[in-house]
């Protein structure tokens, strides 16, 4: 097995036009009450012994949630 | 980004991130490496019916591109959609061809440990609602897909603990663990 190759890769840009999610308590809302469809895409995460989860399609924007959860840090990326 | 892949950019010291790996490839931080854990996708009704108190993380950011990505973008990367969307500014990002042996935009569960050993198990291959076994790194292990929203969980049989885990495209696990293995059923 060799080592990640990215030697070659080719970075297109520095700087981003997203800004990551930094979810505050205001943030954190019951799932049930938000009339989702079904289908409706979901990243979950654990840490500390508690769960999250964000909308796949606010995470197509953000590409980054990053916070605190359990007392634990935590970056999602998507 | 790289190899069609966002790649992450601290704001302490500039240093560039694999977001895949947690690897730091470019900067004063080169070299280190995040903890890992991994992330579920999965869907509202399946979350609700495993978690019924389930707390959603709801942005409030509202913008033109959030917006087009959120309206127009999302269904086409849903991870349900067979073919990746990889524009022509994402491809001009690759070093080489993407890795021949599965379609590009191949669905599957990848599995990976410290030493960035690799195996990818193609969704295509783990039945719906089923469990297939394989053997990897010496050890057990058992994949299961769930019937309620199509992805796919690794367990080991020993133990019952999870290996290091993604949802991926081919593409993007090729590029990041060249050699890995391909499960065949």
């Amino acid at each position: 097995m060799g080592r990640i190759n990215r030697s070659s890769g080719k970075i297109q840009q520095k700087g981003s036009r997203f800004k990551p999610f930094r979810p505050a308590e205001k943030h954190a809302v019951p799932l049930a009450t938000q009339n989702l469809e079904g289908g409706a895409e979901l990243l979950a995460f654990e840490r500390g012994g508690k769960r999250r989860c964000v909308l796949v399609s606010q995470a197509i924007y953000h590409h980054l949630i990053q916070g605190e959860l359990g007392g634990q840090p935590y970056l999602v990326s998507y | 980004m790289v190899n069609g892949l966002s790649v992450m950019r601290d704001e302490e010291t500039n240093s560039l991130w694999d977001h895949v790996s947690g690897e730091c490839f470019e900067g004063p931080l080169e070299g280190k490496r995040l903890e890992f854990w991994s992330v579920s996708l999965t869907d509202a009704g399946t979350e609700l019916a495993a978690h019924p108190d389930a707390v959603l993380l709801l942005s409030d950011h509202r913008s033109f591109i959030s917006t087009v990505m959120a309206k127009i973008a999302a269904p086409f990367l849903s991870f349900r959609n067979k073919k990746a969307l990889l524009f022509p500014r994402f491809r001009k990002t690759m070093h080489a061809q993407v890795d021949p042996r599965l379609p590009e935009g191949e669905q599957g569960l990848g599995l990976r440990d410290e030493q960035d050993r690799a195996k990818f198990y193609p969704l295509a291959r783990i039945p719906a609602g089923g469990t297939v076994e394989d053997k990897w790194l010496g050890r057990k292990v058992i994949i299961t897909r769930n019937a309620s929203d199509g992805v796919a969980h690794a367990v080991w049989a020993r133990g019952g603990e999870p290996p290091k885990q993604l949802l991926t495209r081919w593409y993007g696990f090729s590029f990041t663990y060249p050699d890995c293995e391909i499960f065949s059923s």
